[in-house]
């Protein structure tokens, strides 16, 4: 959609009647005019409609979901230095339909004072981690990652510790930020 | 068309290009491409096309419907990226874009009204044709693809009606579809393969997506590229000249620039009236679809409505072939005498005045098409005008949401009654059943009108709904306010669903709506849950869950019962004062009569007095503690009449007549004090008892007897006997037989017990 420049007049001329020399001057300034006017016209249209039709197809694509608090239980019931399993689920909308979504995570606490809440799911691949009682570490079943109780990485191809999730106490019960993303 | 040419490149050609002194790089690449592609020129050649003298505004309806169906193009092609053909998806989505996409509710009001505007251009592209003459030779085949092009613009005007899933497009289908089923014998073929079913539903909805964005448009496209190639290589007919004399006028003008800029002023506005149309009186997205709602009343679309009208002047007697002859038959000649007009009209004049015949038959056409249109626009149902009074009323019928649950001829909520149905009312029965729903039907979960609403909002709305009927329509502004909702609240069984979802996880809904959201429709009706024993269960049931509680109830509500009212250890003590300061509490779980429990044997010690019952009055004061009021009812109905002030009442009342006792007391009231006719201690044996019990002392016996009573028995015998009896019995009783002494004591045994075997004898008097 750009301008056209004189020239187009000029060929249009060669090609149009011969008409006199001052008629002929006078009708390429006017079609220079137009021309001129009629490239500004359809870019004020391609402009006035492109531009809600690209904001149109971005759509919602950047836009946060709202994050919820989601009560996982209560402070007490977590025993110092074994991580809790706790699987939260909440409505979430995908689009124009409306989906329940599920997570796993672990609650933790070395004392009984201060609280982590871990995501399952591996910093590596993304497959879901799970506690071992016996060896008192997180596996991952995939590519051998082990964490630690509060999280850190202790062996295998992991790059980061596992994500903590935010949460809060409040009443002796402990919350976590879910859906955020 | 032209505003989407790249017209600047042209001008860099390589024939230009020889005359330019320094081709700067930019120059030189466009060169490269157009050598590579033959573009810029292809363009070029296409643009510079030399037209006749005259030529000019009249001839912009052609570039108009181009840009219209590019537009609609692109707007088509991004709904798509959103849309779902799915009954179970295609409304939700619209709904999506509608309220939740940006510039959702413009793009989609750019495509809804652009397929009018289309039609509308398309139609003005026609006429002006026509009347230049412009379909004669040697243009005939542009002028049958351009009815062609309107054939295929109508069919996707039709398709895409389909699309949003709501009741009109349904509604509209349905009508739209059994239309070819008029066909004689084969016409149920025809429906079911144009809804690709017997009835609507899924299968229909994706064969129109399909027809509507492939299909159609791809055929429409091609007849385009066709049409405007023709016209290009044929050339815009010179105006008002004879056919064949064409060669005469000057070619003055140039397509581009001098039609190019009509064009795309025209086009411009065009464009600026979809934004206005768009952004004032945005694409309608009714209820979705119901197959089974009754109440909905079907309108065609504003094009297909001289159609819609030409059925109804068919007489009925012609039954199904009235129909045939109306939607299928008419219009298919129309169609069949547009497609052979330019191979028939042999005249070679273009001037309309020159060919009378053909100018008198199309303004005659134009005329009937336009009486037609509205004849069918007026002949809807009677058009409803609200007065100020109900308008007002209207407005608080939508800001209370009464459209939640009631429909008006579709387009609201399922679970009250359709209002459309059963109108007009009267006010009278609509204030009662505003004011308590429950009054006609106890089990109703209506909410009542809410006293916050004032009188003069109040009797509007009974205005409103009271005139509410059958031509009625949902107002367009409750559409606004209902979608949105989410998406799970408008499944179809959703009412009946919400209490599995409350308890799934409440806090979820109260994400939205209050505790006390519930009770606008529960204040009648409890949780299942809360309907037997729950007042034992709920105590561990709210420590298990308090956020269940929660969900209608707010945290001050446990202590209605569990502040003072809480029945600890020390209940027993307090429950007297509670019981007196707030008895109202106590009933909201005990029934009226629930003390009496205990407390109809555990009298307090005051109580057990002797002669309570006749001195309790004087301590009336204290009884509050236990008693209410109307307990004295239950002896005291009334007030006493004066007989009974009488001090001797008691005494007296043996001898009143028992019908007058009858006015006040029951039947059972003598049993209070009597059991039965006398006394309980007044049994058989009492005769020969009651001389002991009247010695140790006479108030009991006054208590319903006289002293004189005594005499009635015992003639002028003391009674009880005196203590110097003994001495003086000989001088005060008569011992003849059948004295008063024999009624208790037997005259041999008894005087022998003192006097041996043979007693004196009486003395005689």
């Amino acid at each position: 959609m750009r301008v056209h420049s004189s020239e187009t007049h000029e060929h249009g001329e060669d090609t149009a009647l011969p008409w006199g020399e001052e008629e002929a001057r006078e009708l390429i300034t006017r079609r220079r005019f137009l021309g001129y006017l009629s490239g500004l016209l359809s870019a004020v249209i391609a402009a006035a409609l492109a531009l809600p039709l690209v904001r149109f197809y971005i759509g919602n694509a950047f836009q946060a979901k709202p994050a919820r608090w989601l009560k996982l239980g209560l402070t007490r019931e977590i025993t110092p230095g074994r991580p809790k399993l706790y699987r939260i689920s909440y409505p979430d909308q995908d689009g124009w339909r409306e989906t329940v979504t599920r997570q796993d995570v672990y609650a933790v606490t070395p004392d009984g004072r201060d609280y982590i809440v871990l995501s399952n799911i591996c910093t590596h691949l993304g497959c879901p981690i799970h506690w071992d009682d016996k060896v008192q570490q997180f596996l991952c079943p995939c590519h051998g990652g082990v964490f630690s109780a509060e999280g850190k990485v202790l062996k295998g191809p992991p790059p980061k510790p596992l994500i903590q999730m935010t949460h809060k106490i409040e009443g002796g019960a402990l919350y976590v930020q879910a859906g955020g993303a | 068309m032209a505003e989407k040419r790249p017209l600047g490149p042209e001008s860099d050609g390589p024939e230009q290009g020889r005359d330019a002194p320094a081709p700067d790089l930019f120059r030189r690449v466009l060169r490269w491409v157009d050598e590579q592609t033959e573009l810029i020129t292809l363009t070029r050649e296409f643009m510079e096309e030399p037209l006749f003298k005259g030529v000019g505004w009249p001839h912009v309806f052609g570039s108009a419907a181009l840009f219209l169906f590019i537009s609609q193009v692109c707007t088509g092609i991004l709904l798509a990226v959103y849309y779902v053909p799915s009954p179970d998806g295609a409304w939700q989505s619209v709904s999506y874009i509608n309220w939740q996409v940006p510039f959702g509710s413009l793009v989609r009001g750019l495509h809804h009204w652009g397929a009018s505007a289309m039609l509308i251009i398309v139609f003005m592209h026609m006429l002006q044709v026509f009347f230049w003459g412009a379909y004669k030779r040697p243009r005939q085949i542009l002028w049958v693809v351009g009815v062609f092009l309107l054939l295929v613009t109508l069919g996707l005007s039709f398709t895409g009606y389909l699309l949003p899933w709501d009741q009109k497009a349904y509604w509209a289908t349905v009508v739209g579809t059994r239309i070819a089923g008029t066909v004689p014998l084969v016409g149920y073929y025809i429906t079911t393969l144009v809804r690709g079913e017997a009835n609507i539903g899924a299968l229909t909805l994706t064969r129109f997506f399909g027809l509507h964005v492939m299909i159609f448009p791809a055929l429409l496209a091609g007849l385009i590229i066709f049409h405007v190639s023709q016209v290009r290589r044929k050339g815009i007919t010179a105006p008002w000249r004879r056919v064949g004399d064409e060669e005469a006028v000057p070619r003055t003008g140039l397509f581009y620039p001098d039609q190019v800029f009509k064009d795309a002023v025209v086009s411009l506005l065009a464009l600026g009236g979809l934004f206005a149309m768009a952004l004032l009186r945005p694409a309608p997205l009714e209820t979705i679809a119901n197959p089974t709602s009754t109440g909905y009343t079907p309108r065609p679309e504003w094009y297909f409505l001289p159609n819609f009208e030409l059925l109804k002047h068919f007489p009925a007697s012609w039954g199904q072939w009235g129909e045939f002859a109306g939607a299928i038959v008419i219009p298919a000649v129309a169609v069949l005498a547009l497609l052979v007009l330019p191979y028939i009209d042999h005249n070679p004049e273009r001037v309309p005045q020159r060919r009378p015949l053909v100018t008198t038959a199309a303004i005659v056409s134009l005329v009937v098409l336009l009486y037609l249109g509205a004849a069918g626009a007026r002949s809807g149902p009677r058009p409803v005008t609200l007065s100020l009074k109900e308008e007002k009323g209207e407005k608080v019928f939508l800001d209370l949401r009464c459209q939640s649950c009631h429909s008006i001829n579709g387009g609201g909520g399922m679970e009250g009654a359709d209002l459309a149905l059963g109108g007009p009312r009267s006010p009278d029965l609509v204030i009662e059943k505003l004011r308590d729903p429950t009054y006609n039907n106890p089990r109703s979960v209506m909410p009542a009108v809410p006293s916050s609403v004032n009188d003069t909002d109040f009797s509007n709305l009974v205005a409103y709904v009271s005139v509410i009927d059958s031509r009625f329509h949902m107002p367009n502004e409750a559409t606004e306010i209902a979608p949105q909702k989410p998406a799970s609240h408008y499944e179809g069984n959703w009412f009946a669903n919400h209490k599995y979802e409350v308890r799934k996880d409440p806090s979820i809904c109260g994400q939205c709506h209050q505790p006390t959201f519930c009770q606008s429709c529960h204040r009648n009706r409890l949780p299942d849950s809360h309907l037997n024993d729950w007042l034992k269960a709920h105590a561990g049931a709210s420590r298990d869950r308090p956020e269940y509680c929660l969900v209608c109830h707010d945290q001050s509500f446990c202590n209605t019962c569990h502040g003072k009212l809480q029945h600890d250890s020390t209940w027993m003590h307090r429950h007297q004062q509670v019981a007196k300061t707030d008895r109202k509490d106590c009933l909201q779980c005990h029934q009226e009569d629930y003390c009496t429990t205990c407390h109809r044997g555990a009298t307090p010690v005051t109580h057990r007095e002797k002669g309570w019952l006749h001195h309790h009055d004087g301590k009336a004061a204290d009884c509050s503690a236990c008693h209410t009021a109307s307990f004295c009812s239950t002896c005291h109905e009334g007030a006493r009449p004066l007989s009974h002030a009488n001090r001797d009442w008691v005494h007296s009342h043996q001898t009143a007549k028992t019908t007058e006792c009858a006015v006040c007391h029951s039947e059972n009231f003598c049993s209070n004090c009597h059991h039965g006719a006398k006394p309980k201690s007044h049994d058989a044996t009492w005769v020969t008892r009651h001389g002991g019990v009247a010695k140790a002392g006479m108030q009991k016996c006054e208590t319903c007897h006289t002293s004189s009573f005594c005499l009635g028995c015992h003639g002028g015998v003391q009674m009880p006997h005196p203590g110097d009896w003994t001495l003086s019995h000989k001088d005060k009783a008569s011992f003849a037989a059948g004295s008063a002494c024999y009624r208790c004591h037997d005259y041999g045994k008894f005087c022998s017990q003192c006097h041996g075997e043979t007693p004196p004898q009486p003395a005689s008097k």
